[in-house]
This record gives C-alpha cells, sequence and structure tokens, in this order.
C-alpha cells in the first residue's frame, strides 16, 4: 500500500503538471488560430481579409487592454487592522508590519507578515500578505494565496473575490474573472457592489 | 478498438505530448459542436474541454488506463458532458438543462481537494533545479518504478537515484517552510 507521503506529493506534482498543460493547451490554442488564419486564406479571399482584419483591428484598438482595465480598477487596499495611531504605546512587530504597509515598504511588509504567518497562521494576515505581494506586481502568488483564503469563509471574503477578479482579468482568464465577480456580488451588501457590477458588464460585452 | 485507436492509447500511457496535442486539436471542434447544445459560452466550453483532455492524459498516464470497450474520444467526451453537468451545477443553470440524451455516458474522474500545505508544495515546485523535477516528476507522475528511473537516466544506480530523490523532497520541504 502507498505511503501517506507519496500519495501527498503524488498529488501535488498531478496538480503542477496539470497547471503546466493548461498552460500549453491555451497556448496550443493561439497558435493553431494563427496557423489558420495565415495559411487557409489567400488569393481571391485576401482583401475580404484585409477587410475584416481591418474591422478586427479598429475593436481591437477600441478596447481597452486587459492591464489597462487591471490598472483602472486595482487600488491598494488600505490597513484596516492596525491604524497607525501615534504615542499611545510601543509599537508592537505586528504594528511595524502594517505600518510598513501603509507607508508602501511592500517588501518588508511582505517579510513581516511571513514572519507573523510563522507564529500563528491566521486568515487576515495572510490576507495582507497577498495584498503586499499583489502591490509588489506579484499576482500570480498573490494569486495562490487568494484562491487559497476563498475556501473559508471571513470579513475579507468579498475583498479576496474582487481582488481575485481584477488579476484574473489581468491574466486574461476572463470566464474566472466573471465568476469570482458573480461571488462577490452575492457576498457583499456594499463593498465594490458598483464596480463589481460595471466590470462584469464589460466582461460580458 | 482499432489499431489507430489502440496506438493512442499507447502513446498516452508512455507521456507522449506530441500524441495529447494531437487528439486535442483533432476533438476540439466535434467537441466544440457537441457542448454548443448546453447552455454554456464558447469560452467556458474551450475551458471544460482543455480540463477534460487534461484529465483523460493524466488517467493514462498516473493510472496506466485501458480501454477495452470504449474509444479515447468516447471516454474523452464522456469526462467532458461530466464537466459541463458540474460547470452548470456550479453556474446554476442546471435547471436550464433538459434530459439530453445522446452517445456519451458520464464519466467522473475523482479530484482530491488539496491541503495548504499542498498548495504551497505547488507554489514552490517551480523553484527547484531541473533534475529533482524530472525525478520527481517521474516518480510520482508516472509512477515508474526506481529501476526503472534508472534505466531511463545516466543515475549510477538505484541507491543513487533513492537518495537523490529523498534530497529533492527535503530540498521542496525547505522552500515551503522558508516561505
Amino acid at each position: 500500500m502507498e505511503k501517506e507521503e507519496d500519495i501527498k506529493y503524488r498529488e501535488v506534482i498531478k496538480e503542477v503538471e496539470r497547471l503546466r498543460l493548461k498552460s500549453k493547451l491555451q497556448k496550443l490554442d493561439k497558435k493553431s488560430l494563427f496557423k489558420r488564419n495565415s495559411i487557409k486564406y489567400t488569393g481571391a479571399v485576401a482583401s475580404i481579409i484585409l477587410l475584416i482584419g481591418t474591422i478586427f483591428l479598429f475593436h481591437v484598438a477600441k478596447a481597452p487592454s486587459s492591464e489597462k482595465v487591471y490598472a483602472n480598477y486595482f487600488k491598494p487596499y488600505p490597513n484596516v487592522i492596525e491604524p497607525a495611531v501615534r504615542g499611545l504605546d510601543s509599537l508592537t512587530e505586528r504594528k511595524i508590519v502594517f505600518l510598513n504597509y501603509e507607508k508602501g515598504n511592500y517588501d518588508k511588509a511582505t517579510e513581516g507578515f511571513n514572519n507573523l504567518l510563522k507564529l500563528d497562521e491566521d486568515s487576515e494576515i495572510r490576507f495582507y500578505l497577498a495584498m503586499s505581494l499583489l502591490n509588489q506586481g506579484k499576482e500570480n502568488e498573490a494569486l495562490i494565496i487568494l484562491e487559497l483564503l476563498s475556501k473559508e469563509n471571513f470579513r475579507f471574503t468579498p475583498q479576496i473575490n474582487w481582488y481575485k477578479a481584477l488579476i484574473y482579468v489581468k491574466n486574461e482568464s476572463f470566464l474566472k474573472a466573471i465568476k469570482s465577480l458573480d461571488e462577490l456580488l452575492i457576498n457583499t451588501n456594499k463593498y465594490k457592489k458598483k464596480e463589481a457590477q460595471e466590470l462584469k458588464l464589460k466582461l460580458e460585452k | 478498438m482499432n489499431k489507430e485507436d489502440f496506438e493512442l492509447q499507447e502513446k498516452l500511457r508512455q507521456d507522449d505530448e506530441m500524441a495529447l496535442e494531437t487528439l486535442y486539436l483533432e476533438n476540439k471542434q466535434p467537441f466544440l459542436n457537441y457542448a454548443r447544445k448546453y447552455n454554456l459560452t464558447n469560452e467556458e466550453i474551450l475551458d471544460i474541454y482543455q480540463d477534460a483532455v487534461i484529465a483523460l492524459h493524466q488517467n493514462f498516464v498516473m493510472k496506466q488506463l485501458f480501454l477495452k470497450s470504449s474509444t479515447v474520444k468516447t471516454f474523452l467526451f464522456g469526462i467532458g458532458k461530466n464537466m459541463i453537468y458540474n460547470r452548470l451545477r456550479i453556474l446554476k443553470k442546471v435547471y436550464k438543462v433538459e434530459n439530453k440524451i445522446d452517445d456519451f455516458t458520464e464519466i467522473v474522474i475523482e479530484e482530491a481537494q488539496l491541503t495548504n500545505e499542498q498548495v504551497l508544495l505547488v507554489k514552490h515546485f517551480k523553484f527547484l533545479g531541473e533534475r529533482c523535477k524530472n525525478i520527481l516528476r517521474m516518480f510520482y507522475y508516472r509512477n515508474l518504478t526506481i529501476k526503472e528511473i534508472v534505466e531511463l537516466t545516466s543515475y549510477k544506480d538505484e541507491n543513487t537515484v533513492k537518495s537523490y530523490k529523498s534530497r529533492c523532497l527535503k530540498r521542496l520541504k525547505e522552500l515551503i517552510q522558508n516561505d
């Protein structure tokens, strides 16, 4: 019988391979589309292609890029856990970490949040770790944490869905983005409700 | 089972990714046509199709699947059909689905839910060296024995493979501890 440890690693490598194959098939789709477009149509239809191409380019030029959409909607999430209050008491390690986050010292904040998590697992701290990574442009690392946190239901669940949706948009995984926005709209009373509805409409167009 | 299908299955069991790509491209349009009757967008269907192809491939590689009474295509469409229904249930569109009777029987593929530790291991796997990745992949993904790995690689003997594999796992554990 297979050891528990081996089962654990087998599942890990299966997931690593699944992610690799998914990306490979997505690239294959793009490649085959390009091939089909460049080989299949020649001669008399070239002018039609040119016309279609022009219309297509016109639309592409009009449509905002995923990066731009992301940049338009992305705002760093504020520190709502340990707001900086001067002179009340001495700074605890936790307060220093949040102060770094607030000041935009995201690399130091990342290190600090990691240290806090070594002492005690805390979903809210992990959420801020993801936010620190996100603010450093490490979207995919942040996404892994946000996906992990999605399995729980806590006070930052709407925020998690919002930032996940933005990362998916940037990665051009529009279907997943819509799904995250749907989850946000189910769970939120107020947080980003308007923006989520607006972004969803744009994605569904 | 025809000869072509028999050969395709053999290639898939051997983790032949060229065969996987051919299978993917050949069945893509038929699957998109088949799935059109469900209340899903083209993007959703394509996403499901990719997942179905990967699940099929992983079954051939990891479980050394051998189909006796069905073809690869029928098996693939069966997995895809099950994934379509799962997606419809998630999107709460299932009530719109009429009883669709067709040639394909739903095939359920068991997927393990990863623990937090496993998610971290997945995340850090990319930081391992190529040799480590290969050895772990051969052992855990392709299910090769230590003896088979020695035969396929330039490692001196089984003990070398065993100790190298342990070092790679140790390295991976260290990576997640430093996270």
